[in-house]
């Protein structure tokens, strides 16, 4: 069985997707809960990407969206942007 | 080793019968002052036998005697000899107790609570238990479960009774060099300066890839995980270890 880890907003104190999408909206920037998931997805890619290629090594898409998934990466990169 | 005053003491005042205790205690609870003396050098024996079984060799025995003595003059100073018992039997728990409250004081250079002590010896008996038993240690769960405490409790417990040790003590009698803190991991850049350096090179990227992120991507990773505008801390921000292990 796959064995599929998630990271929460709660854990955080952020907000859920649904949230996003109409603070989103509202500040004029219209999108859905899905859109939302997306954009943070794309930007934890963005962030594994260039820290493979600085490093001399090439990941394929799969690669780079399965290590920006990860609840490990992700509470990561988290912890450094809120400085702790 | 006792002092020469407190053997001559013992020597001088032979045990009394029960008949004796009964007497002196009644002459005391008239003030009589000579008859509490009397009770109180008659029993010396009785708290040189007790400090004996709690004495280790990190305690001075003559302290230990010293103050399971002030157990023995509590007793005699509360005893009632119209109870019935012999005086021996009563004095027996004081001077326990104040034998034991030394210890707890000076057992350890962090001093914990006398019921947390006694949690923490309950809680290495039943692990011991537990291990003849079952040839493993038990967990948190199963000991809470068995001690009937929460869990929380036996982890703060087992932690405040840990014992302490001194960087400077030797490890080996011969060899007064061979000190705990030679043993101690140094941590330090000077020590590491490849992996002080990697961390250096780890820490400048990702600061650069964060800089990547568009002004919208930013703002959302922000909402969604509670990271406040004021905290912008991309500019100077740390690298932690597990940033570190994963990478």
């Amino acid at each position: 069985m796959l064995d599929k880890k998630y990271v929460t907003a709660n854990k955080f104190e952020g907000m859920g997707y649904y949230d996003i999408a109409d603070r989103m909206t509202k500040d004029g920037c219209k999108m859905n809960h899905s859109t939302a998931r997306n954009i943070v997805l794309r930007g934890f890619c963005k962030i594994v990407k260039n820290i493979a290629e600085s490093y001399g090594e090439k990941y394929d898409d799969k690669k780079i969206k399965d290590i920006a998934k990860s609840p490990e990466f992700q509470n990561a990169i988290i912890s450094i942007m809120k400085g702790n | 080793m006792i002092s020469v005053q407190l053997a001559e003491t013992i020597k001088k005042n032979p045990l009394l019968t029960k008949r004796q205790e009964f007497e002196l205690a009644k002459k005391m609870q008239q003030g009589d002052l000579n008859a509490r003396k009397k009770l109180i050098e008659s029993n010396y024996r009785l708290v040189l036998s007790i400090a004996k079984k709690y004495h280790r060799d990190e305690f001075n025995f003559e302290d230990l005697v010293q103050e399971s003595s002030i157990g023995l003059i509590k007793a005699v100073d509360k005893f009632d000899p119209d109870l019935g018992h012999k005086f021996s039997t009563y004095a027996c728990w004081w001077i326990k107790q104040s034998a034991l409250q030394y210890i707890n004081e000076n057992a350890t250079n962090i001093k914990v609570p006398v019921h947390s002590r006694l949690l923490n010896s309950k809680i290495i008996n039943v692990m011991k238990d537990f291990e003849k038993e079952e040839g493993r240690q038990p967990t948190i769960q199963e000991l809470s479960a068995i001690v009937e405490e929460s869990p929380k409790k036996i982890k703060y417990t087992l932690k405040a009774n840990k014992r302490t040790a001194s960087l400077e003590s030797s490890l080996d009698e011969d060899n007064s060099n061979n000190s705990l803190l030679n043993k101690v991991e140094d941590h330090s850049f000077y020590v590491n300066p490849e992996k002080s350096l990697e961390r250096k090179e780890l820490n400048f990227i990702i600061r650069e890839s964060l800089r990547l992120l568009s002004p919208k991507e930013e703002k959302i990773i922000r909402l969604r995980f509670g990271i406040t505008e004021d905290k912008n801390n991309f500019e100077n921000f740390p690298i932690t270890d597990e940033m570190m292990e994963y990478l």
